[in-house]
């Protein structure tokens, strides 16, 4: 075991390997308020990746509709349950939150890595607590979430003729689009006995080596997150490539220009902006007040990880859904959900301008400027003061070139009935 | 063990089973959507066509317990509270 810093937990943590960090590590942030659970993302994914033989039941991106839903079903609830049994009452949050090094102050309860040790089987001891789901948990993504509806035993043909036997939403939910977090310190590169799994010095990007993999399925036993799934037809395991040939510019489309994956540009919602974040010596996020991610995550603090208690270090950030009881969010996305959602609620000039960058072009933005627009509006919202302005932002991509100009009062263009859907 | 039907008691097995709170959270909720639409430059009729959509589970959630008028009344308020009520519509341009 190695002593690594996890910047998320705000302090070391045991780590099977040294600490090796890529050149820019790809990172995304997702606007949960903005989900509409279409399921574009998925289907971008499948149709590019996942669509021959044995992948029929491999969504690499998914959406699930929490609180109830999950792929594999409760794949969080269960991971939770696991660390809570093996450090009982202990998984809490202290310490004050400080700069970049520690923004949601200090993790005081146990790791994967960390809970892992004490969990020793008659194989030995794992090298992340984790368990393997069920063919059936992975056998519906998303299938009765939104519409609960079932069947009586052994007609399981006639679910959809009996949508009165199970309850509908009445209350709170929303979407949680996932896909592979292309962690710091990735379990699922930690467990495999092959060493078949590595993460680039160049994007961090982690992918399994196909010649390599044996099907062990450690990964899939060891990643939290559950995002690393077997092939029956290959006897490996696969994952999120990342659309590498995409982020590395390769995408004609692109020319010649890093480009957000296909989940993030196919996102009918304009809930995501993807892009590539500079790494410190010490795996902290160098500072870059004008890219966008890292306004984000370390300005606004408006964007937050997923169970960052996992302690994969994981470089998915969500903007949390405001109305969804914070008890609840505290457990998914940290201590900093409380002022993430005071921010987001009432966001100031800089997040208005910022967020527009969401989904309006393809190619991957490296820096953002924002001209200065006429004041619009101005207010008291929940006893604060609130200005709207008419502000430009400008989004630039790697080769310093202009790829996004929007207005925070953009206009809106409607597509004429007949060429409705005319690409 | 694979399982055919839904196990209320099993704490487990959360999935299509009426999640018990107190919260009211349906307001807050549907407020989220009709600023998030309205930032995206829907107009206030496009955002109550949203509520009145059942595919859109959401909205249409808040539509059916609440009913159309205090949908209509929530859209209302949460444009004229952002400065959006007078002059949204003429923004939008339809190219028809
Ligand atoms: S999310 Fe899982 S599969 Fe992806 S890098 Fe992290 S541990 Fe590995
Ligand atoms: S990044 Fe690419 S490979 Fe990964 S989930 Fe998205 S579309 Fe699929
Ligand atoms: S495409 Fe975007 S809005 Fe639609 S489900 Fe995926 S993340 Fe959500």
């Amino acid at each position: 075991m190695s002593n690594v810093y996890n910047w998320q937990l705000g302090r070391p943590m045991d780590y099977p390997y040294d600490a090796a960090f890529p050149r820019e590590q790809f990172a995304f942030v997702f606007n949960l308020n903005r989900c509409i659970g279409c399921q574009s993302c998925t289907m971008a994914c499948k149709s590019t990746w996942t669509f021959s033989k044995g992948q029929e039941y491999m969504w690499w991106n998914n959406v699930e509709t929490k609180p109830y839903g999950g792929y594999p079903a409760h794949w969080d609830v269960k991971t939770l349950d696991l660390l809570e049994k093996a450090n009982p009452g202990g998984q809490s949050w202290g310490g004050t939150p400080q700069n970049a090094k520690a923004p949601y102050g200090q993790f005081k309860g146990q790791t994967v890595f960390e809970a892992a040790k004490h969990n020793v089987s008659p194989e030995g001891a794992q090298k992340a607590l984790g368990y393997l789901p069920t063919d059936e948990e992975w056998a519906g993504a998303n299938r009765f979430e939104d519409h609960p509806t079932g069947a009586p035993k052994g007609e399981r043909d006639r679910y959809f003729q009996r949508p009165e036997s199970l309850p509908q939403h009445k209350t709170w939910f929303f979407y949680l689009a996932r896909l592979c977090n292309h962690c710091s310190y990735p379990a699922c590169l930690a467990a495999c006995p092959r060493s078949a799994i590595y993460k680039r010095p160049e994007d961090g990007i982690v992918l399994i080596d196909q010649e390599r993999c044996r099907g062990y399925r450690k990964c899939m036993e060891a990643c939290p997150y559950k995002k690393s799934l077997y092939r029956g037809t290959t006897r490996t395991s696969e994952k999120c490539v990342a659309c590498y040939p995409r982020v590395e510019g390769r995408d004609p489309d692109g020319g010649g220009l890093p480009m957000q994956t296909r989940c993030m540009s196919a996102c009918i919602g304009h809930i995501r902006l993807q892009g590539l974040v500079e790494l410190n010596a010490d795996g902290t996020w160098k500072e870059n007040r004008q890219h966008p991610l890292y306004y984000l995550v370390h300005v606004a603090k408006v964007a937050l990880p997923l169970y960052p208690q996992f302690g994969t270090e994981p470089n998915g950030y969500y903007i949390p859904p405001r109305w969804v009881p914070l008890p609840y969010l505290r457990q998914m996305f940290g201590p900093g959900v409380d002022a993430a959602i005071e921010r987001y609620s009432v966001p100031d000039r800089e997040l208005l301008a910022v967020l527009q960058l969401f989904g309006k072009d393809r190619r991957i933005c490296f820096r953002y400027e924002i001209k200065q627009g006429p004041k619009v509006f101005e207010t008291n919202i929940r006893g604060k003061k609130f200005e709207m302005f008419n502000d430009t932002v400008i989004g630039y991509g790697r080769d310093g070139k202009e790829i996004a100009r929007i207005a925070v009062e953009e206009p809106v263009h409607v597509r004429p009935a007949q060429h409705a859907n005319s690409i | 063990m694979p399982k055919h039907e839904v196990d209320s008691e099993d704490p487990m097995e959360l999935m299509g089973v009426t999640l018990a709170t107190h919260e009211d959270t349906l307001t807050p909720m549907a407020e989220c959507f009709i600023e998030e639409f309205m930032r995206m430059r829907f107009n206030p009729e496009q955002v109550l066509e949203l509520f009145k959509n059942p595919d859109y589970i959401g909205p249409h959630m808040v539509w059916e317990q609440r009913g159309e008028g205090f949908v209509r009344q929530l859209i209302a308020d949460s444009f004229a509270q952002w400065g959006r009520a007078a002059n949204h519509e003429s923004r939008v341009t339809n190219n028809a």
